[in-house]
């Protein structure tokens, strides 16, 4: 007996410290290659450099937090608001068409997914470049468009905010109709019959039903979407102009043309929190309770 | 095979077979429903009146849920007409049609309350939200579960969504209740508990049920009557008690309960008496069970478990008849013995001995005649294959 319950304690220490065990590898990584460069940028955030090409010097200098701000105040807004309507047209695109695969797609539904995920097959330089080339003002698109009457003569696309959040929302729409796509797999749809049994109409059914049971799907794939977005600068870069620069554009710019490490380390910083804030905010909302469902 | 449907008991012509002179809520006129080539339903055709507690039953595949779907209208008929209350629905989608259903898989909101799960279908019909609250209320306290109406469904047990489920769609004051096998999930315990209480049910708010099972012994608990479906077909449509006693064909005879079948040709029939051969070559006199049976015609003998004694026990009634058997085994269940025996044309029958037969008399191997009082036997108005002959049940 005393035996037995010895051995029994070897096994449960042994189980107490499993979990820690597999979770090791983990840590380490986040550890290396998140903490560590996170507390880096902190500690370059608060440092001053005496030229140009000078080391950064750790100096409490909190200027530089505060210039986030004050310089570069339309960069950040036009970040949130162009990964904002990009977000909403990834939903609004994305939805339907991870509806219909899912409700609609038969035996043709893992093609179908896979065919959402084809352009990831190239790379995501090379695709934004490639709209570039759609987008000119002597392209394929703006001739159709010139082709119809009273379009002004002067519209374009390439270089205006309509480029960029085009090109946002293009480069990430796979990110919200696989999540999407997944939640709504989940349902069983024969949830929808029994509204319809119960006098809902389709509307009804699909209203009170499926969109709230797919919502865990929309939350996670807005945020797959509106974080990248928000950090974009490629999309700027090359479907965009300097009127349309967005707080990406200019982190590149300080960190790999201006070498201006703390500044640029302020601002990414800065760019974390909002986020951060944003999503905690958006959560409470919509809730990730439903995700547990 | 219409023979075989037009039995005393099978009748499924119009009113005929609706017990009393209760309206007709629900009138299936020849309803075909094919899917491609295959035919899931070959010909449903009958009423089911006010108030009744009506159950189709069958194995699995017999269009039993294809009919339910198609009365719910989540399935159009190919050929045929559904009348509900008297007006063609036959294609009416499902939410413009006054019948609830009770889904097997319970079908509830996950993302609702208890409350808002009962209320779904009153919203939907725009009941003012006063009326909602007292209807959902009372409604949770006849399923007595008033106090759970702010849980969600994944809080409850199975037997405790069944009654959310159920008074989801009674809130609704439904012309009909249809229940697509909703105990299946259950427990063997839970599941007759909850047979008594979808009666109560029932007695209580008065509604139409419409309830498919493949469960004999829940359709014969709960039903005032039942439908036999198999292969797509009615076999015979009547009062648990006609179902058991009175089957029309060998399949329903099998299907309910335990039979003993065995093959016969018609000899005579003078008045209420048949007289049959048997294989072996004996003779038996039978009720007619107020058909006419034409000489020459194969017929199948009926005897239930219940009915066979051993020629030593006394009979109960006259003499309807008896076969040499043999022993083959013998099995304790508690309130009787099931004996099993082979005749001497290598038939299996079972016969279930309470103690006033005297089991302990017999043993594997012995020699024993088995008798039956001549009302013990039926004539099922069938031919059966000799192959299949002997002790047929559905489990």
């Amino acid at each position: 007996m005393a035996a037995d319950t010895s051995s029994d304690d070897r096994g449960l220490r042994k189980g107490k410290w499993a979990p820690y065990g597999l979770l090791s590898p983990g840590i380490l990584w986040l550890v290396l290659f998140f903490l560590v460069p996170v507390m880096i940028l902190v500690r370059t955030a608060l440092s001053s450099k005496a030229s140009r090409f000078a080391n950064p010097e750790f100096s409490w200098q909190f200027s530089n937090f505060t210039s986030a701000f004050t310089d570069y105040g339309p960069q950040f807004a036009r970040s949130f608001l162009f990964a904002g309507i990009a977000t909403v047209s990834a939903i609004l695109i994305g939805y339907p068409l991870a509806y219909w695969i899912a409700t609609q797609g038969g035996r043709w539904k893992n093609l179908l997914i896979g065919l959402v995920v084809v352009p990831f097959f190239t790379s995501y330089l090379i695709r934004t470049i490639a709209w570039t080339s759609l987008l000119k003002d002597d392209g394929v698109i703006l001739n159709v468009i010139h082709a119809i009457p009273f379009v002004p003569q002067d519209f374009r696309l390439l270089a205006t905010p309509a480029g960029v959040i085009g090109g946002l929302t293009y480069n990430f729409l796979s990110f919200m109709i696989l999540p999407i796509y997944v939640s709504l797999e989940k349902i069983d749809f024969r949830l929808t019959e029994a509204a319809a049994d119960l006098y809902g109409t389709p509307w009804q059914a699909f209203k009170k039903v499926v969109l709230p049971l797919s919502m865990p799907g929309v939350f996670a794939g807005s945020l797959l979407v509106f974080i990248p977005a928000a950090g974009d600068y490629l999309n700027n870069r090359y479907l965009g102009s300097p009127k349309t620069s967005m707080i990406g554009t200019v982190v590149q710019d300080k960190f790999l043309v201006q070498f201006d490490y703390p500044v640029a380390a302020a601002l990414s910083l800065v760019l974390m929190a909002i986020i951060t804030t944003m999503v905690l905010i958006y959560s409470k909302f919509l809730g990730t309770e439903g995700l547990a469902v | 095979m219409n023979e075989v449907l037009l039995g005393e008991e099978g009748t499924p012509g119009h009113g005929a077979a609706v017990a009393g002179t209760a309206d007709v809520v629900i009138r299936l006129e020849n309803v075909v429903k094919k899917f491609g080539e295959y035919t899931a339903v070959e010909s449903a055709d009958f009423d089911i009146a006010e108030g009744e507690f009506f159950s189709m039953l069958g194995p699995s595949g017999c269009g039993k849920t294809t009919t339910l779907r198609m009365i719910a209208g989540f399935e159009q008929p190919t050929a045929g007409r559904i009348l509900l209350d008297g007006v063609d629905v036959s294609n009416t989608p499902p939410h413009k049609r006054n019948v609830n259903t009770v889904f097997q898989n319970y079908a509830l909101f996950p993302h609702m309350s208890v409350f808002d799960n009962v209320a779904f279908g009153l919203r939907n019909a725009k009941v003012p939200e006063a009326e909602v609250t007292k209807r959902v209320t009372d409604l949770l306290e006849i399923v007595r579960l008033p106090e759970y109406a702010k849980r969600r469904p994944n809080q409850l047990s199975g037997g405790q969504q069944q009654r959310i489920a159920l008074a989801r769609a009674l809130v609704n004051l439904p012309k009909a209740l249809l229940l697509d096998e909703p105990l299946g999930a259950l427990d063997l315990k839970l599941r007759q508990a909850m047979q008594l209480e979808l009666k109560r049910i029932q007695r209580e708010v008065g509604i139409t049920f419409i309830f498919v099972t493949h469960d004999q012994e829940e359709a014969l608990t709960m039903s005032d009557r039942i439908a036999v479906m198999t292969q797509g077909r009615t076999d015979q449509i009547g009062t648990p008690t006609q179902i058991y006693h009175q089957p029309t064909t060998a399949f329903v005879a099998g299907f309910i309960g335990t039979a003993n079948l065995l093959p016969v040709t018609v000899r005579s029939h003078e008045g209420t008496t048949v007289t049959v051969d048997s294989r072996s070559g004996s003779q038996f006199r039978v009720p007619s069970g107020g058909r006419s049976h034409q000489p020459g015609s194969d017929v199948t003998l009926m005897i239930r478990p219940e009915r066979l004694v051993p020629s030593f026990a006394p009979v109960d009634g006259v003499a309807g008849g008896s076969i040499p058997t043999t022993v083959t085994s013998l099995v304790f269940q508690g309130p009787v013995v099931r004996c099993e025996v082979q005749t001497d044309m290598g038939s299996a029958l079972v016969a279930h001995l309470g103690p006033e037969d005297d089991p302990g008399r017999l043993s594997v191997g012995s020699r024993v005649d088995m008798t039956w009082a001549y009302e013990g036997a039926y004539l099922v108005p069938e031919a059966i294959d000799p192959e299949a002959a002997g002790i047929t049940q559905s489990n």
